[in-house]
């Protein structure tokens, strides 16, 4: 049975003289997964809110939508109430209650549902997405991860038939957005309920989606299976630089149209190895770099928020140069923003010493450190935000630097898209004219295209001799911009070196160019030096036969 | 006393508190200070509860001797300070209104430790759903606001837009605020969208709560009452009088004793009912 179906769909909004949705066809039967996706600003959420009558924009529309074959102005409200669950960005700004087992019940409160039945509802729930331990629980304490995945498990405690999602795993680490979108996979499987998700994060959901719908400038480029689809997502600009590593270069070499794209790792895998030469099996190591004298100096430092509780940085040292691009990943929760902010003096050790410049940061006054110095970009990038407007925020400067600003200066810097934002961000930072910078997950929530830009910025940034200092989880970020990466575990900084050391060597830390090439060239970390590789090496000689 | 359905838990609060503040009755006070003190050790968690109830010492010790140090009331001196008297009346009364207090403040505590949002949510979800929505979305929003706020003044410490002076401080404070205004605005209207979503604005709301009425429930409740009439009713016979000076009450000692008894046993009944049910608590475990 089709679920829900868009029939030459158009929308304008009231004040705008182009369409943002044009002619946007494509349906979705039970237990169907489909992935929206496009560049920002292509009309994705329009698209999405559109199909859930309760948050439907206001403007001109065309064309029809239709859920279990009843156009959706016809659909009563209850009916759309229950069975057309919608899931967004934030995972904080969802949770309506205080406790989890309030905010499983309210959709059935909602409803005017009797005790019995919502009672049914939140156990059933709970069970099914592993909650039971968290009920008495306080939403406010929960992990971006788990408050997401009760905002997931809320909407689907009144059985809804179409799960809509809004970029769901934008805000999350990516060990917890990869479980929750392995979880959506099973509630279509599991459940046949329909899911439409607009993400991009294409590695982990292309090869479970069962459609992909491409938005380009409102318009549907394509709606197929992912297999059919990929070509045209390769093609697309905006799209190609998150699409996992196989495809990219299943799509650099013509020769290979003819076989199936790689979808998975190992397909990816397969192609490299099947396809292309040995001849080259690493590339030249990079030059090394010299850097100046030490920037920061992190020795024995030692930090707890609670004393009760146990240490999240026990015994951290780090030395970084001036001028040098140094990246500390791990995973949330580990204490890397931790360690960041205590390098910003925002936070003071119990125990241990930090140097900035070769002196102690307690000596410091704010002025001092914070002009000219030192400049920290907090993970919540919108914290950084104290003014109503762009223009505001940068002074009205009229320098282009790092990215055009002056065309958005009437705007208030939440309306920006999250690359505009982190860019902003940035850019604010500047101002002071630092010599280090501190950047906490700059790529955070932001797909492949933005995260190329960002690497761009920092190492437009790095060209300039400021010292970066980033903590992240991307480590494609990491392997792009860094000079040095280590990772932060169990409270200290450890296996500091090259990323091309880290990396390679890692199993489960390590960036999907590694995992795509391992065992096949070394050394290859990220996708321009794994495209490289496979350019030297060419293709095997037999499709240069079945070629000719 | 968890188990207890919040509305029972509500009367049984009610009943032990506002007596203990309205009678002023040595006996009957410490009675209810006993009672006070075993539901707030039942019921509140390990760490940190001896400095706690040293806390409470040191109130009940400062009320105590503040009394008798600025009233002079009273017939009986005991000794005399800058030529004022320090009377016997004035310290009995400051020792008693101090044991007041601090019995009405642990009952509150208790009261507030299990009294939890969803048990005032229950109450109020019967009165109405929808009030009963926007307090617990209130509830759930102070935390993440005043976590957003933290955040924000870190940065802003940071961002070298501000000095060290007074008045930049000042400054900075302003900016922190009208910057925590306008996230609270959007991050209301993305609560908006997501209650919108989930059918708020379908009428004929209910409210969930997974307390069901018992027998107990009903016992605790008149037992209670029973209490609580007692005490008003006995308070006429009972109440002491200090000043000037001590005196009997009109009835006679013996109703006095009388009196301050039938209160005292009154009172202490549901005290034991629920201390019963709670001392039952978690025994199988120990059996096991």
């Amino acid at each position: 049975m089709k679920i829900i179906e868009a029939d030459n769909f158009s929308f304008r909004y009231k004040n705008s003289s182009d369409e943002t949705l044009r002619s946007v066809s494509f349906e979705a039967s039970e237990g169907e997964l489909v992935l929206v996706c496009g560049a920002t600003a292509c009309g994705k959420t329009t698209l999405l809110k559109s199909l859930k009558p309760e948050l439907a924009p206001y403007g001109e529309k065309s064309g029809s939508i239709s859920f279990c074959g009843e156009l959706l102005e016809n659909v009563p409200e209850s009916v759309s109430a229950a069975q057309i669950g919608y899931v967004m960005q934030r995972p904080e700004n969802q949770t309506v209650t205080d406790s989890v087992r309030g905010e499983l019940a309210f959709g059935g409160e909602s409803l005017g549902l009797p005790q019995n039945t919502i009672c049914r509802q939140v156990a059933e729930a709970a069970a099914y997405f592993g909650l039971e331990q968290l009920l008495d629980q306080k939403t406010a304490l929960l992990s971006g991860g788990q408050r997401q995945l009760l905002n997931l498990a809320s909407v689907m405690a009144v059985g809804p038939r179409l799960i809509i999602l809004d970029e769901p795993t934008a805000q999350l680490d990516p060990i917890a957005a990869g479980s929750f979108i392995r979880t959506l996979y099973r509630i279509t499987r599991e459940l046949a309920v329909t899911v439409i998700i607009a993400e991009h994060r294409f590695d982990e959901l292309l090869p479970l989606a069962d459609k992909v719908l491409l938005l380009e400038k409102g318009r549907t480029s394509v709606f197929d299976t992912p297999e059919n689809a990929a070509e045209i997502l390769a093609s697309c600009a905006d799209i190609s630089p998150s699409l996992p590593m196989g495809l990219r270069i299943w799509s650099a070499f013509d020769e290979l149209a003819e076989k199936r794209p790689p979808l998975t790792l190992g397909e990816s895998r397969n192609m490299l190895e099947g396809s292309f030469g040995r001849s080259a099996a690493a590339l030249e190591p990079k030059q090394e770099k010299s850097f100046g004298e030490t920037a920061i100096r992190l020795k024995n430092v030692y930090f707890t928020y609670d004393r009760a509780k146990p240490d999240v940085v026990c015994g951290a040292s780090i030395e970084v140069k001036s001028g040098e691009a140094f990246t500390l990943l791990g995973s949330n929760g580990s204490g890397k923003s931790t360690l960041l902010s205590l390098t910003a003096g925002i936070e003071k050790p119990y125990r241990g010493k930090i140097e900035i410049e070769g002196r102690p940061i307690k000596k410091y006054s704010d002025t001092e450190l914070y002009n000219g110095l030192l400049a920290y970009l907090p993970q919540d990038v919108q914290s950084s935000f104290l003014r109503d407007s762009v223009g505001e925020e940068l002074g009205f400067a009229e320098d282009s630097e790092i990215y055009d600003f002056k065309p958005l200066y009437d705007m208030h810097p939440y309306d920006l898209s999250g690359g505009q934002q982190q860019l902003l961000g940035i850019k604010k930072l500047l101002m002071t004219n630092p010599r280090i910078i501190l950047l906490d997950e700059p790529t955070k929530g932001l797909d492949g295209s933005w995260r190329n830009v960002i690497a761009d910025v920092i190492k437009s940034l790095l060209s300039r001799k400021i010292t970066v200092f980033t903590v992240t989880h991307d480590t494609e970020l990491a392997a792009m911009i860094s000079d040095r990466c280590g990772i932060f575990f169990d409270g200290v900084i450890s296996a500091c070196g090259s990323p091309e050391e880290l990396f390679c060597g890692s199993m489960f830390y390590t960036t999907g160019a590694v995992k795509a090439s391992r065992g096949i060239y070394s050394g290859i970390c990220t996708a321009e030096q794994l495209l490289e590789i496979c350019y030297r090496n060419g293709l095997k000689e037999e499709f240069h036969e079945s070629n000719a | 006393m968890r188990s207890f359905h919040p509305a029972a838990i509500l009367v049984f609060f009610a009943a032990m508190t506002i007596p203990s503040m309205i009678a002023n009755n040595p006996v009957y006070t410490a009675v209810s200070l006993i009672g006070a003190v075993m539901m707030l050790l039942l019921n509140r968690s390990r760490s940190g509860i001896a400095r706690e109830l040293a806390g409470y010492f040191v109130i009940f010790a400062a009320m105590s001797l503040l009394n008798p140090i600025f009233v002079h009331r009273g017939s009986t001196p005991l000794l005399f300070i800058n030529g004022k008297a320090v009377t016997l009346e004035a310290t009995l009364y400051g020792i008693c209104s101090a044991m007041r207090l601090v019995t009405a403040v642990i009952w509150c505590r208790s009261f507030s430790i299990i009294m939890t949002s969803d048990r005032i949510f229950c109450l109020t979800g019967k009165l109405s759903p929808k009030i009963s929505a926007v307090l617990t979305m209130t509830v759930r929003f102070i935390p993440d606001m005043i976590a957003q706020g933290r955040k924000i003044s870190s940065y802003s410490r940071t961002s070298g837009k501000f000095g060290d002076s007074a008045y930049d401080r000042l400054r900075r404070a302003l900016s922190v605020f009208s910057a925590l205004v306008t996230w609270s605005i959007e991050s209301a209207v993305m609560t908006a969208d997501s209650m919108k979503a989930r059918g708020f604005e379908l009428r004929g709301r209910t409210a969930y709560s997974r307390f069901v009425w018992s027998a107990e429930d009903f016992v605790l409740i008149a037992l209670s009452g029973a209490s609580c009439a007692a005490a008003v009713l006995l308070s006429g016979r009972f109440n002491l009088q200090f000043y000037p000076s001590l005196n009997r009450p009109a009835s006679g000692t013996a109703a006095l004793i009388a009196a301050s008894a039938a209160a005292a046993a009154a009172f202490l009944f549901p005290i034991i009912f629920t201390l019963i049910i709670e001392s039952r608590r978690g025994r199988r475990n120990e059996n096991n």
